[in-house]
């Protein structure tokens, strides 16, 4: 599945999402992107009712999305204020498509912190209107102090 | 007195009286009458106000004289007044400004004015030098409640003293709003009695302590056969209300009493008969299972949707009509607060803590309470039991943590302690305020929900090893569980047994072993959260130990994590059997959060259904003598558990690696005998037997042998009992 996402992202126009961890305001447009490119992390543009709906959670300043359309859904990176760097992707999607992951020193989840990862997607999902099948979700967590580290590709590589 | 509280009341008296005269009726009764004027008489001829000859003689005490004519009738003093007969006198005049009453050493004969028209004051401050107050004789009685407008009494004091009379709260009226006839109340239903008062002097209207501003609303219900019942009210943000439901057919009496800052009311009575109802009533312990006031056995069947914000998912009616019977959920979205209500998020003041951090410590959010009113009634009338959760992990757990922040920062209670010292309930000062303030809460918990049929019992707290109190201080966090045990023993009679045991779990992760105390043990278990076989042995391992310990046990939340290797409905319901047939109080509740764990969906929804629907055939589950079957299944994969007496049981075998058909089920431990046993596709069905098998003969070495069916399925159940 990620392999036929990747295929359909192939030759569609680059983009999008430029704000990064200032919190700038991301440019207008919505284009797909090709796999492998690098999406950043944003608190406005579309992504603000998911920062929003997690901001809620977690408090202020402590949740930024990226987020690309994606063959007809999104693409969705959730990155949450945490004491250490966890992930939890999503079903159909493997650690392997994602290499910076591993670059950057991602875990997954122990017991306790990943119910707490599942808490953040059910967040992100409702204020998404996530549809099963056609979006994409992951979820970091990471202290907010390395966020400015952590540009670096977030889509599914081939 | 304060100076601001003779302003206030001099307004307030002067509010009534200046530039206008008024009317009093003084009710005489044949003879000796002890009574007061509250007014300035227009005339204060003794003649005119107590004209002969319907009043024969008139008296007042001078301190000094003794008993002497007067000669002119004044307010705030006392009269004895003889009748020739019962007569109501009219008199006219206008209420003094200054109710002050000016005592000489010994005994006085006053009466009182009161800022309201008619129920007047009490002229006697808490001061040590009054010895004395007497009235409304004979007989001598010494008023217990507030000194009334238009009556004598009799003072005794030490030295001089000046006295203000201050209103006295009062119960104007006590009127019953539920049910609609208010002289007929079903047996379990709710009476809900509005309390009317005036002169309220309370200022904490959620504290019930008077000494600490608070306001104390109790009813003693009495029944037919004169147990009582002490429910205290409670405050709804705009009026005074007290829930009950009675138990018993027949006649009920009430009286209502309150107590504030100001005294102690009046006492207001009533009385209700009780009818018969179809409900069962409360749930209350009984060796290892819920049984119910009418004496059956409540097994619930459900799921746990902790903190969403709208936690009827799906809702109550739609749950009862699938078979599911519990839903658990958190009081609050630990996180929510009741400021960010907006017309897209109307949930959020909803759901917030009733004690927030916005409304302060001590405040309860009235949306909130009322949301949970109508989750209590729609459970209610959906017959669905309700096992809310006080306190979730994430409200006691700060930043320092290793599960990661939650929410102590929106917790009220970060304003008197830090989340370390939450479960603290003394130190060197005594209480601490964090445990008076739960105390309050628990309290109003009981005040406003504890009468309800449809809690079956409370979470006291969930996952308390995810909070920071139970990190740096587990023995604290253990004594706290003891305390709130004992509070809620003492509290909720509604629930407690004969053996003052009631339903109040608290629990850790994947920690049946821990037990601090609480009368319903559980845990949660997220171990084999991943994996679809693997939670049956778990969950099964875990009520095991649980139930060896002689209480009821359950497991609070359980789940299937489906993006990191679970599949539902095989996870839901390989961990409902699995604690079923293992002899859980409450069948495994399954967490569901819509993110990993996902909410109930239909497939979720058939096997809860047909777990409700197979445990409902079965009418030893209250047996105390009933005990893990001793039980073995051919097959290298397979395995199973089951309860069971020595001539019946039930339960489930599971293949790891395959498919049920083919193997030999043996019972060990059986009595001789003949008997019947049937099988269920629990994929399908919990009620219709997928195969019978008849007469399966027992003899001497007590074992019961018999091939399992085939089935497509990785699972099948039985019950079997004589034939």
């Amino acid at each position: 599945m990620p392999q036929a996402i990747a295929r359909a992202l192939l030759g569609l126009a680059a983009a999008v999402l430029v704000a990064g961890c200032g919190g700038q305001e991301p440019s207008a447009g919505r284009v797909a992107l090709r796999t492998g490119q690098v999406v950043e992390f944003s608190r406005g543009g579309e992504a603000s009712p998911v920062v929003a709906a997690l901001e809620r959670v977690v408090g202020e300043g402590r949740a930024q999305v990226a987020l690309a359309p994606l063959d007809g859904g999104r693409w969705v990176v959730v990155l949450v204020d945490g004491p250490q760097r966890h992930y939890d992707l999503d079903a159909g999607v493997r650690t392997e498509e994602f290499p910076i992951l591993a670059e950057q020193g991602f875990q997954p989840a122990p017991a306790p912190i990943a119910r707490q990862l599942s808490l953040y997607r059910a967040v992100a999902k409702r204020a998404l209107g996530y549809e099963a099948g056609r979006d994409r979700l992951i979820v970091l967590t990471c202290p907010r102090a390395d966020w400015p580290r952590l540009r670096g590709v977030w889509l599914p590589r081939e | 007195m304060n100076l601001l509280q003779l302003l206030v009341q001099t307004v307030l008296v002067l509010a009534a009286s200046v530039g206008f005269a008024e009317t009093f009726d003084l009710e005489l009764a044949a003879g000796w009458n002890l009574v007061s004027i509250p007014l300035s008489p227009s005339n204060p001829a003794p003649e005119a106000v107590f004209p002969p000859p319907q009043v024969a003689a008139v008296f007042e005490y001078d301190a000094v004289a003794g008993y002497v004519v007067p000669v002119a009738i004044q307010p705030k003093k006392g009269y004895w007044v003889r009748a020739a007969s019962a007569i109501t006198l009219s008199i006219a005049g206008q209420r003094p400004w200054d109710t002050s009453i000016a005592l000489a050493p010994g005994w006085n004969l006053i009466g009182v004015v009161g800022p309201s028209a008619q129920e007047g004051a009490q002229p006697v401050p808490p001061e040590t030098d009054v010895s004395a107050i007497w009235s409304c004789g004979p007989p001598w009685v010494r008023p217990r409640e507030r000194c009334r407008e238009g009556r004598g009494y009799w003072v005794r004091v030490s030295r001089a003293m000046t006295i203000w009379p201050r209103p006295v709260i009062h119960i104007d009226a006590v009127q019953v709003v539920a049910p609609a006839n208010p002289q007929r109340v079903p047996k379990y239903e709710k009476v809900e009695l509005l309390v009317v008062l005036s002169n309220v002097a309370a200022t904490h209207l959620y504290e019930p302590d008077p000494a600490r501003g608070g306001l104390h609303l109790v009813a003693t219900f009495s029944d037919p056969d004169g147990n009582l019942w002490r429910q205290p009210g409670f405050y709804d943000g705009a009026s005074w209300r007290i829930r009950f439901a009675p138990d018993r057919l027949g006649e009920w009496q009430y009286a209502v009493t309150a107590t504030d800052p100001s005294g102690q009311s009046n006492t207001a009575t009533g009385a209700f008969t009780c009818a018969a109802s179809p409900h069962r009533g409360w749930a209350r312990i009984d060796g290892t299972v819920l049984r119910l006031s009418e004496g059956s056995v409540l097994f619930p069947v459900g799921h746990n949707t902790g903190w969403q914000y709208d936690v009827e998912q799906p809702p109550l009616a739609d749950m009862a009509a699938r078979g599911e019977n519990l839903l658990t959920f958190w009081l609050a979205v630990p996180w929510a607060r009741p400021s960010w209500t907006s017309p897209e998020e109307p949930w959020w003041a909803a759901r917030a803590p009733i004690e927030n951090l916005e409304d302060g410590l001590g405040n309860y959010n009235q949306v909130a309470c009322a949301y949970l009113d109508g989750v209590v009634a729609r459970a209610e009338a959906a017959g669905v039991y309700l096992l809310p959760t006080i306190w979730s992990h994430g409200q006691l757990r700060d930043d320092n943590h290793p599960w990661g922040p939650g929410w102590w920062s929106n917790n009220a209670y970060s304003s008197v302690c830090t989340a370390a010292d939450f479960f603290a309930t003394s130190d060197a000062g005594g209480e601490t305020p964090q445990w008076h303030a739960q105390k309050n809460f628990y309290r109003y918990l009981i005040a406003r929900w504890g009468y309800s049929r449809a809690i079956a019992g409370w979470v006291g707290i969930c996952e308390m090893d995810g909070t920071t109190g139970y990190y740096r201080n587990p023995a604290q966090a253990t004594a706290w569980c003891t305390a709130v045990r004992d509070w809620f023993r003492a509290n909720d009679p509604f629930r407690r047994n004969a053996a003052g045991a009631l339903p109040l779990a608290g629990f850790k992760v994947d920690a049946p072993t821990w037990d601090p105390g609480f009368d319903l043990r559980a845990t949660d278990s997220y171990q084999q959260r991943g994996s679809d076989t693997g939670v049956a042995a778990l969950l099964a391992a875990q009520t095991a130990t649980m139930r060896a310990s002689g209480k009821p046990c359950f497991h609070g939340e359980f789940g299937g994590d489906v993006l990191n290797g679970a599949t539902q409905p095989a996870h839901l319901h390989n961990g409902i059997w699995a604690g079923a047939a293992t002899g859980a109080a409450i069948a495994p509740l399954v967490w569901c959060d819509g993110g990993n764990y996902p909410m109930l969906n239909p497939a979720m929804r058939d096997h809860l259904e047909y777990l409700s629907q197979f445990m409902a055939g079965i009418g030893y589950l209250g047996n105390p003598a009933l005990t893990p079957l001793a039980l073995s299944v051919t097959g290298a994969c397979c395995r199973g558990w089951g309860m069971g007496l020595s001539d019946r049981g039930y339960g489930w075998l599971q293949n790891t690696a395959g498919t049920m058909g083919g193997q030999t089920l043996t019972l060990s431990g059986v009595s001789p005998g003949n008997y019947r046993l049937r099988w269920y596709n629990v994929w399908a069905s919990g009620a219709v037997p997928v195969a019978t098998v008849s007469p399966i003969v027992v003899g001497g070495d007590g074992k019961l042998t018999v091939p399992v069916p085939s089935v497509a399925v990785a699972d099948i159940a039985f019950q079997f009992e004589p034939d």
